[in-house]
């Protein structure tokens, strides 16, 4: 099954990679946009996954696995931790300590 | 060697159900082009998938009642009390928490964050369950049989620390705050030692299929046996992976009330706890998988029910551990990791590259 799209054939295999991009990247972008750090980091854990996703669709799957089990089991882990060892508030804004 | 074949019983079950039953119905009534969608083989392929999830998750969920009824019971005796008493042995006690549960009213703190606070328990569930789909119970019964089997198992395993952490902070709560830091601290630990122990199973059988890995036991030894000192380390590491006592830091309902958790009450609750025997289970099931020589066993009993009996007989151990040992803290657990496991998992690395090099497998 195919969709045409502004003159380019859109398969499944596109429409699924395009998906994961956009995906990848409204993570990236709510990363910066997030007032609270915290959820900065869950967006960041969402752009890494999408990473993921689109080296699978590359034909990498040991490289997406190594991806979640790294970047997203360690490297968000280990930001978090350190984000919360330096900030003084639970949460930030008007909500309580 | 017997074994259920879950895919070609599945096929046969769909087949049945869309084209002798669904599909002679539907021609029947006359709404022929009906019929035909029902019939076709896209239709067919995804209800085949969808019927092999469903039946490999009744296993799973069975195995994880049982695993509970199997600890609620024997660490009843460990204390020198009976434990559960509803229904035939006090297995039907599950049922009725369970119930009890779902009749709790679900709060959301006042102060939390509400979206995070919302996502967590949908993430910490769904990765957990998830990981009954990346094991095979024998030969012919698995839902994935992918090449990088064992690697996919801890991808998914390694999600839940962050949830937890992230749980602990949108509840806005000091206790739960604790217990997501004891998470992390708990998970810098014990990581690397687990996976130098995978490493020394991977460098001896040359696969990370689980299928694989098992055929090479069946052909020549249980690897728990060369490699005893990694199967150590990976029993060790694999009860933190679950957070079980002694390396329930994160829970410590002793100090913490629920650790992470304290803020979720209700189903979710019901949910979170049935969560940590489905982890339970998983890190039983690996344990058998790479070390105790997985559904290997004499052929008078099919192969999916020497699998589950042994990760039951494993699951026993844990229970025993757990009604033995206090809980370590949280200094202690850091110690533990990295200057005794880390050194023992290496060692076993480098037994593993002895065999491996001077030929004895």
């Amino acid at each position: 099954m195919a969709w045409e799209i502004l003159g380019a054939s859109i398969g499944w295999d596109e429409f699924f990679f395009l998906f994961f991009a956009i995906v990848t990247i409204a993570g990236a972008i709510l990363v910066l946009y997030s007032k609270e750090i915290v959820r900065s980091v869950m967006w960041l854990a969402l752009a890494f996954m999408g990473v993921a996703f689109t080296y699978i669709f590359l034909g990498a799957e040991f490289l997406a696995l190594i991806q979640i089990l790294i970047y997203v089991g360690a490297v968000s882990v280990l930001m978090l931790f350190g984000i919360m060892l330096t900030k003084r508030k639970l949460l930030g804004g008007d909500r309580g300590e | 060697m017997t074994s259920i074949d879950l895919w070609g019983g599945m096929d046969a079950l769909t087949n049945w159900l869309m084209d002798d039953v669904l599909g002679a119905l539907f021609n029947w009534l006359g709404l022929h082009g009906l019929a035909d969608f029902l019939m076709s083989d896209t239709l067919g392929t995804v209800i085949m998938l969808l019927l092999i999830g469903i039946f490999v998750f009744i296993v799973g969920f069975l195995v994880d009642i049982t695993m509970i009824w199997q600890e609620r019971k024997m660490l009843g005796r460990l204390m020198d009390r009976r434990g559960t008493m509803v229904g035939p042995l006090g297995y039907f006690q599950n049922i009725a928490d369970g119930l009890k549960t779902f009749l709790k009213e679900t709060i959301i703190p006042e102060n939390a964050d509400e979206g995070v606070f919302n996502l967590v328990p949908v993430l910490y569930i769904g990765t957990s369950v998830l990981l009954l789909g990346t094991l095979p119970l024998s030969t012919q019964w698995y839902m994935s049989n992918s090449e990088l089997g064992v690697l996919l198992t801890f991808a998914i395993f390694c999600i839940a620390p962050f949830v937890i952490l992230l749980g602990g902070w949108a509840s806005n709560n000091k206790y739960t705050l604790i217990g997501g830091m004891r998470a992390a601290a708990q998970i810098i630990s014990y990581e690397i030692p687990l996976f130098l122990a995978v490493v020394s199973v991977i460098i001896l059988t040359g696969s990370m299929n689980y299928g694989d890995i098992v055929a090479w036991q069946q052909a020549n030894v249980w690897l728990g046996i060369p490699l005893i000192i990694g199967f150590i380390v990976f029993f060790i590491g694999i009860i933190a992976e679950a957070e079980r006592v002694p390396f329930d830091l994160p829970e410590a309902e002793a100090e913490l009330v629920e650790g992470w958790g304290t803020e979720y009450g209700g189903f979710r609750f019901g949910l979170m706890m049935l969560t940590d025997y489905f982890r339970g289970y998983a890190g039983c099931a690996v344990v058998v998988l790479l070390f105790l020589g997985g559904w290997d066993g004499p052929g008078f009993i099919p192969e999916e029910i020497w699998f589950l009996l042994k990760a039951f007989i494993v699951f026993a151990v844990m229970i025993w551990v757990r009604g033995a040992l206090p809980r370590v803290r949280t200094d202690q657990i850091l110690s533990i990791g990295w200057k005794r496991l880390l050194p023992l998992a290496a060692i076993n690395v480098f037994i593993a590259i002895a065999l491996k090099a001077l030929g004895v497998f």
